[in-house]
């Protein structure tokens, strides 16, 4: 199987503390991996370097050996705020943006918007701005911009975060249905059990273990030492 | 209370001209463009059909920039008007009085608090767009 992400001996830290150690692992295609720690084990950071957004100590190669600032096209990802990627007047024009951005015409950009909020039940609101939404709302409309440009690997940071529990159901079914790879960032154990199929346990930015989700989300003693429960 | 619009950014462009003076120069340009920049978004987002021309500009336009920019300082001072709208209600339920023992230190760890936060957000915010293929 295709190898889309490798990281290898990745470290990174922030002035003085040091964020990340020496992180090594790989995710095939199609494979849902989900990264599960508790707050400031360095999961939104290993993501951030992982997008290219941040530059570690190490290697991060994905699509079979490209760093990730040469293939953003097929990289989508969403943020734990929406409001950091939805800012214009009317939700149809915020996914709309990147397809214009990558050159197409705004009236097929528009069209293609429509689809993927139809897609994920936000049609009636697409010529709102975000602001207008629900949270719950908000982030499927945030996950819908990822998707917008057909990535191949989705990145997701916390989706789950301020969620009541239906949004949170409502919200892993529509991940469910989207076939591709996938990295999701989250300690919300539910949430991973329903989404992923393998996790990487983080504790103090270092992988404490990695495995089936079952296995590692059901070890209770390793999930009260790394802070989860 | 409501918070005056302007409030925020002339709080912004006061603690740009602040900390330039301690830096040693006495510099107005950055904080009257700053307020500058603001008062012509405003007057501009008043004045232009905004989600129609949005929705008509394509890629190589010229209008492009201008519109772009335009649009983000309108959503960085939302971002702001929140950033400070919470970061001085916080201070608010922590201080008895305002010119009382702690009122003058709490105002300034508030309004260093906004600027951490605003950081932080406009980092966050310029993430999203790179990803988004704003450089594109």
């Amino acid at each position: 199987m295709t190898t889309i992400l490798e990281v290898s001996k990745l470290s990174f830290r922030y002035a003085s503390e040091r964020v990340l150690r020496g992180i090594s692992f790989q995710i095939a295609e199609g494979e849902s991996v989900g990264l599960a720690g508790a707050n400031g084990s360095g999961k939104s950071t290993l993501l951030w370097c992982i997008a290219g957004l941040l530059h570690g100590d190490g290697v991060v190669r994905l699509f079979g050996g490209q760093p990730a600032k040469d293939c953003r096209k097929k990289i989508g990802m969403v943020f734990q705020n929406p409001e950091d990627q939805l800012f214009m007047p009317a939700l149809a024009q915020d996914l709309a943006l990147p397809l214009v951005n990558s050159g197409m015409r705004p009236k097929d950009a528009q069209a293609v918007a429509r689809q993927w909020l139809d897609r994920f039940e936000l049609a009636r609101y697409s010529d709102l701005p975000a602001t207008h939404l629900s949270l719950g709302q908000r982030k499927r409309a945030a996950v819908a911009l990822a998707m917008v440009r057909s990535p191949q690997f989705l990145i997701m940071d916390e989706p789950t975060a301020e969620l009541d529990g239906r949004a949170v159901r409502r919200l892993s079914t529509m991940l469910n249905r989207l076939a591709l790879t996938k990295l999701i960032a989250s300690h919300h154990l539910d949430f991973l059990r329903a989404t992923t199929s393998r996790v990487i346990l983080l504790r103090e930015g270092e992988i404490r273990a990695q495995g089936p989700a079952p296995e590692i989300l059901n070890d209770t003693a390793l999930l009260e030492e790394s802070g989860l429960i | 209370m409501a918070l005056p619009f302007a409030a925020p950014v002339l709080l912004f462009a006061l603690v740009l001209f602040a900390l330039r003076w301690l830096n040693g120069a006495v510099d107005i340009r950055l904080p009257l463009r700053t307020v500058a920049v603001f008062l012509c978004s405003t007057a501009a987002f008043r004045v232009l059909p905004w989600p129609d021309l949005i929705a008509e500009i394509d890629a190589r336009s010229h209008w492009r920039l201008p519109v772009m920019f335009l649009l983000f300082v309108r959503h960085f001072a939302i971002v702001l008007v929140g950033e400070v709208r919470r970061a001085f209600q916080a201070r608010s339920l922590c201080v008895a009085a305002n010119f009382r023992r702690g009122g003058f230190q709490s105002l300034a760890w508030a309004t260093a608090s906004v600027f951490r936060r605003a950081i932080e957000r406009a980092e966050r915010f310029y993430a999203a767009q790179t990803i988004g293929g704003i450089e594109e």
